[in-house]
């Protein structure tokens, strides 16, 4: 398809594309996913006397502020990458989905240092509830995010083809959808984890 | 898809930003507070909920998008209010 083609919308039932409404189908078990680990987190952490949450000082409140920024950064990024193809412009589009890309990565490597750091000072998956807790919903967390990542390759990728235009850019926007879900789930999970 | 028209400008996700990392850092200073856990979570609930309504709004694009999403949406945040509603009860049993 060239990249000036005419938009491929079909009508349906809903008025929305069956893409776009699959996505917010997904991302609504995510919400459902996500919090019924957080509720279970939160009643945990108020009443279980086995909880065993570690001492502030070892949760690396810094290096997670930092990753907080991160994310919300790639956010930015996402939200260029679409206006950039809005605009017709398919370079603008790779560009910044590599920042994306490059700013999810950097959020993944700093995790993966402070997990490091975390597993040394004693905080562990099997340890304690909050040990278990945190990797579950943090390493899920991940594994969300590195599914953007290449979420952003695949659509990296049919824009090279050619495939997005001004007209026609729907996959764009549902990885935008998807990349700001993520930082959505953080934006709840950091606090929790680190603040409280 | 949300047309163009209704998209917010790059002003405004511009300040949409600003004001999430003002809301994390804010987030942040308050933990640094000598407030109980249960005034914290109070507080860090309030500054998440604006966080999570920004995102939605803006960059989720669920102010101009068809109610079908916003109900499904709905749906599930109910869904997940009401397993921590039925969670919360059994908070006392560990101490009984």
């Amino acid at each position: 398809m060239s990249a000036t083609a005419a938009p491929r919308m079909n009508s349906t039932y809903t008025g929305i594309p069956n893409g776009k409404l699959g996505m917010w189908v997904f991302l609504a078990s995510e919400v459902m996913l996500f919090g019924a680990l957080l509720s279970s987190y939160v009643v945990l952490a108020m009443g279980s006397p086995n909880f065993g949450r570690p001492d502030p000082a070892l949760l690396g409140k810094p290096l997670a502020t930092v990753n907080t920024f991160v994310l919300l950064a790639s956010s930015g990024a996402m939200v260029m990458a679409l206006s950039s193809i809005q605009r017709g412009l398919v370079a603008g589009l790779l560009k910044w989905l590599a920042v994306a890309s490059g700013l999810g990565l950097t959020f993944i490597s700093i995790k993966a240092f402070e997990y490091q750091h975390k597993i040394e000072a004693g905080i562990r998956l099997s340890d304690n509830v909050f040990g278990s807790f945190y990797f579950t919903l943090t390493g899920l967390h991940l594994l969300h995010l590195a599914g953007g990542i290449l979420f952003n390759g695949y659509i990296a990728w049919r824009a090279v083809e050619g495939r997005y235009s001004a007209g026609h850019h729907e996959r764009v926007e549902y990885a935008g959808l998807y990349w700001h879900f993520v930082d959505l789930i953080w934006v709840v999970l950091f606090p929790l984890l680190y603040l409280v | 898809m949300v047309p163009h028209g209704n998209l917010p400008s790059t002003q405004t996700y511009l300040k949409v930003f600003v004001g999430l990392g003002i809301l994390t850092a804010v987030n942040v200073g308050l933990s640094y507070l000598p407030v109980s856990y249960q005034t914290g979570l109070g507080g860090m609930a309030l500054i998440v909920t604006i966080q999570s309504g920004l995102i939605a709004h803006f960059l989720l694009h669920l102010r101009g998008e068809n109610r079908v999403v916003s109900y499904a949406m709905m749906a599930a945040l109910f869904l997940t209010v009401s397993l921590l509603g039925t969670l919360i009860p059994d908070v006392g049993i560990f101490h009984r």
